[in-house]
């Protein structure tokens, strides 16, 4: 089920909650029931086979948890990553697994098509990280089975994130404070999410799928690649962030606190700026079970860029079993190395020009526009389906191909969608945040309005894409 | 957005208004929905749909797809939302609406709204025909193919981001019937004609149906008809067809067709209906045969043919258009004051006006809708022996489901 349906929306939430605040009211141990309950029938409506993998995920590790609680053993640690990463192995990378070999050593290995069950990513890397802190003693093993299959299906973050540490929800799920503060922002956080989701990124989504089928179909034009580009830009940031805003909110209004995931990532000034802004659960996750254990930046500079190579090695493939997420990653890889080397990030103003207010703008916008061009460049990799589509999208932005600069297409599509890139670009800078200072009324009536607009967008049937069938 | 970290936070109260505002929306819902018609066409379409004997996750797989589908189209309020969503895209100046069934809808630079049709292979389409006209040759049964325009989308009239290859399609199409030496009458060029002499869009076509308008399509009859009086010997008289003949009433704002009711009427507006029926004495039987029952009728045009109910119907939503005797699989118009005459036509929805007005000029026009007859169309006509057989498509029924009948 998706947040963003019809479904989810008039049903299965006003039903958990009507359940959970009244009928289980004061018991807390049969709301945590309840709730994992609700949350694989959440995971089952739709693919109802996957739930046995993730319930097979949750009961794996929670005698994971507790053998390891009782035996600090280094092995139970390998069999844990063994079984988790397996799962997911089999899952998502056997058949590109099968395909390189056959590519690479004339084979003709055939497999099943095997379908990727949704958020089996996000599912893994909270079950690994829930035995790992155990391990760690960062956080005790749970003894109620069920109380592990809340935090790793709990609803809310289980198909998009955020991944959730144990340790961070460890207390929560026996002694959160439900109250109508929390609540109350929870709903408001949802509908901020519902409404990036359903507003922004659905309609962005429309111009990027139309802009990356006519240059793959070799009939763009430089200006149209670049219009594509920007459009996936802000789709697949409104999407991510729309739904991080979502589970945080849904979170809320369950008594949850769940960590931040997005942090205005487009503001960022360079590289590894960026990734500290964009999808933070993902990439804390990274730094702290696999760039710190790996010895981190503390043994010299070659060292510090090979676990560097391996954290965005791992990164890419994180976001899918294909060539393209790899060089991604291996990009973003590339210029963090590069920044680091450089001093990149402590240079905050032109040598050239001295120490003054002018200096430190014009490198502060240099900076800014490394970044987009970085980043955009970036997302036409990860958008592509080939590495050879990505090269030929490339190279028509670079403008260096025979194919026209522009024709009256492309404007024509920016004047389509001409205010949902203002607002793209408005809720992608802190300017957007000035949305909470506006009096009660309005704020309350936005809300309202984004909420009706959206469900009008989802009884309409409007294009609503789900773009995390990868992860 | 945390409000802890992206500015100053609201206050409670507003939060807290918001939240209970919410939680009365969806809960109210939630309600409605349970308490309509949703829960029993859910069961009585799963009942339907899902065969027994269907495996326990296969079933409910189906019933989650099932659910979702009818959700859609059974939420509480759900015209309403359709409104909202098209004053908001009327707001931005959106000219493009996505569509699930049609991709795209769009709006013209004539406020009207369509859909774009994409190329097409007509390769087999054109075969088919032109199997059936030899084999009708060899019966010595004359064919027509008659092309019906479709909104006649000229490059001026659409946006430059939508695309329609609706007009090249039937041009490709035309162009190897007549290579096989098929008779063609495409009222395109007729009705390009009529916007020449200044007839205007709104006049030939709806702005909220994808359909001509009834007087369009009279006037396509009459220069179908002066096309078999001339070339066919088709006992027919032309001037029946005559605009002078047929009393016109029109109702402004009474009528949002098919891409306006997907669209809104914020969005699309409302069509006038223009109803033509004929000033003289008529006297007509009907039989209608839709899944292996007939039924029958006779009096006038008006009492035989017309279907008062979508006439009468007060919602503007009403198929206005089929009041014209639309979309059966078999039609057998008589018509006992003309004493000759036999046509056969084989149609798409645009033939719906054209045969009831076909009916007013020769004694009998039988009506075949391939979407719904499946049968052999060449032994058909072999059995009944008109004096012509005419196909009637309108552009966007060039594709390859529109020729499935069994030939």
């Amino acid at each position: 089920m998706l947040f963003s349906s019809l479904t989810f929306l008039i049903c299965f939430l006003p039903l958990t909650l009507l359940v959970y605040y009244t009928l289980l009211r004061q018991h807390r141990r049969l709301q945590n029931y309840f709730l994992f309950g609700a949350s694989l029938f959440f995971y089952a409506w739709g693919e109802p086979w996957f739930v046995f993998v993730m319930m097979g995920s949750i009961v794996a590790n929670y005698f994971f948890g507790l053998l390891v609680q009782t035996r600090k053993k280094p092995w139970i640690i390998v069999v844990m990553l063994a079984v988790n990463l397996g799962i997911l192995f089999i899952f998502k990378y056997f058949m590109f697994t099968v395909a390189n070999i056959n590519l690479l050593f004339h084979t003709n290995w055939t497999t099943r098509e095997i379908i990727l069950p949704i958020g089996i990513s996000f599912f893994t890397f909270q079950a690994i990280s829930y035995v790992l802190d155990i391990y760690r003693n960062k956080a005790e093993a749970q003894k109620d089975l069920l109380h592990v299959g809340l935090y790793i299906s709990f609803f809310p973050q289980l198909i998009a994130g955020p991944i959730i540490r144990y340790q961070t929800v460890a207390l929560q799920i026996q002694n959160r404070v439900e109250s109508m503060e929390l609540f109350s922002e929870g709903v408001c956080r949802f509908l901020m999410g519902f409404g990036k989701k359903i507003l922004i990124a659905n309609n962005m989504a429309i111009v990027a799928d139309h802009c990356f089928r006519i240059v793959g179909e070799g009939n763009g034009t430089t200006a149209m690649a670049w219009l594509g580009a920007l459009a996936y830009t802000f789709q697949i940031f409104f999407d991510f962030s729309g739904y991080s805003d979502m589970a945080i909110g849904l979170g809320r209004m369950f008594g949850f606190k769940f960590p931040e995931n997005f942090n205005y990532p487009y503001i960022s000034r360079s590289a590894s700026e960026f990734w500290r802004r964009w999808h933070i659960s993902l990439g804390t996750w990274f730094r702290d079970y696999v760039y710190i254990p790996l010895g981190g930046s503390r043994s010299g500079k070659g060292r510090t860029f090979f676990n560097l190579f391996i954290v965005w090695l791992l990164t890419g493939f994180w976001h899918g079993a294909n060539w393209t997420f790899v060089c991604w990653g291996f990009l973003w890889c590339f210029f963090i190395i590069l920044e680091k080397a450089l001093n990149f990030e402590k240079k905050v103003y032109f040598k050239p020009l001295g120490d003054s207010l002018l200096s430190r703008r014009l490198i502060s916008i240099v900076k800014h526009v490394y970044l987009l061009l970085l980043v955009m460049i970036g997302w036409v990799l990860f958008r592509s389906q080939t590495l050879g589509d990505a090269i030929h999208y490339l190279n028509l932005m670079s403008g260096a191909g025979p194919e026209p600069l522009s024709d009256i297409r492309t404007l024509a599509w920016i004047k389509e969608y001409l205010w949902i890139f203002l607002a793209g670009i408005l809720f992608s800078v802190p300017l957007g945040q000035r949305f909470q200072r506006v009096p009660a009324p309005v704020y309350t009536t936005l809300l309202l309005l984004v909420l009706i607009v959206s469900l009008s967008y989802l009884v309409k049937g409007a294009h609503n894409p789900f773009i995390y069938f990868n992860f | 957005m945390s409000p802890k970290k992206n500015g100053s936070p609201k206050t409670h109260m507003e939060q807290q208004l918001t939240a209970v505002l919410f939680a009365a929306i969806v809960g109210l819902l939630l309600l409605f929905l349970l308490a309509s018609s949703f829960p029993r066409e859910f069961l009585t379409t799963y009942r339907n749909t899902v065969p027994e004997g269907t495996p326990l996750l296969g079933r409910v797989e189906q019933a989650v797809q099932i659910f979702d589908d009818l959700l859609v189209e059974e939420t509480p309020g759900y015209e309403g939302f359709l409104e909202i969503y098209g004053a908001a895209q009327k707001a931005m100046g959106k000219r493009t609406i996505p569509d699930p069934n049609y991709s795209y809808l769009f709006l013209t630079n004539q406020g009207q709204i369509t859909y774009q049709i994409n190329e097409r292979d007509l390769t087999e389409p054109a075969n088919k025909i032109v199997a059936l006209k030899e084999t009708l040759e060899q019966e010595k049964i004359p064919f027509l193919w008659v092309q019906a325009p479709f909104r006649l989308l000229d490059e001026t009239e659409i946006t430059p981001i939508t695309f329609d290859y609706g007009d090249e399609n039937a041009d490709r199409f035309l162009a190897m019937l007549e290579d096989q030496g098929l008779s063609i009458l495409d009222l395109r060029v007729s009705f390009r004609e009529y916007r020449k002499q200044g007839i205007s869009q709104q006049d030939l076509f709806f702005n909220t149906d994808h359909h001509w308008t009834i007087p369009a399509a009279l006037k396509a009859t009459e220069t179908i008809a002066n096309n078999l009086a001339d070339k066919y010997d088709v006992p027919i008289d032309p001037t029946t067809f005559a605009e002078d003949q047929f009393q016109i009433t029109t109702q402004e704002n009474s009528f949002i067709g098919s891409m306006g009711r997907r669209v809104g009427k914020i969005y699309g507006g409302v069509d006038r209906f223009t109803l033509v029926v004929p000033r003289f004495e008529t006297d007509i039987q009907l039989w209608e045969t839709d899944y292996g029952v007939t039924t029958q009728a006779r009096g006038s045009f008006e009492d035989a043919v017309l279907v008062k109910e979508y006439l009468e119907d007060p919602e503007m939503t009403a198929n206005r258009y089929a009041a014209y005797h639309g979309d059966n699989e078999e039609l057998v118009f008589i018509n006992h004051k003309v004493p000759h005459g036999k046509i056969l036509i084989i149609k798409d929805s645009f033939g719906v006006p054209v045969y009831s007005f076909l009916s007013l000029g020769v004694h009998e026009v039988r009506a075949l809708d391939p979407r719904l007859y499946k049968g052999s169309i060449s032994q058909y006509a072999k059995d009944y022996e008109p004096d012509v057989v005419i196909f009637l498509y309108n552009v966007d029924s060039l594709n390859q489901n529109m020729f499935l009948w069994a030939d």
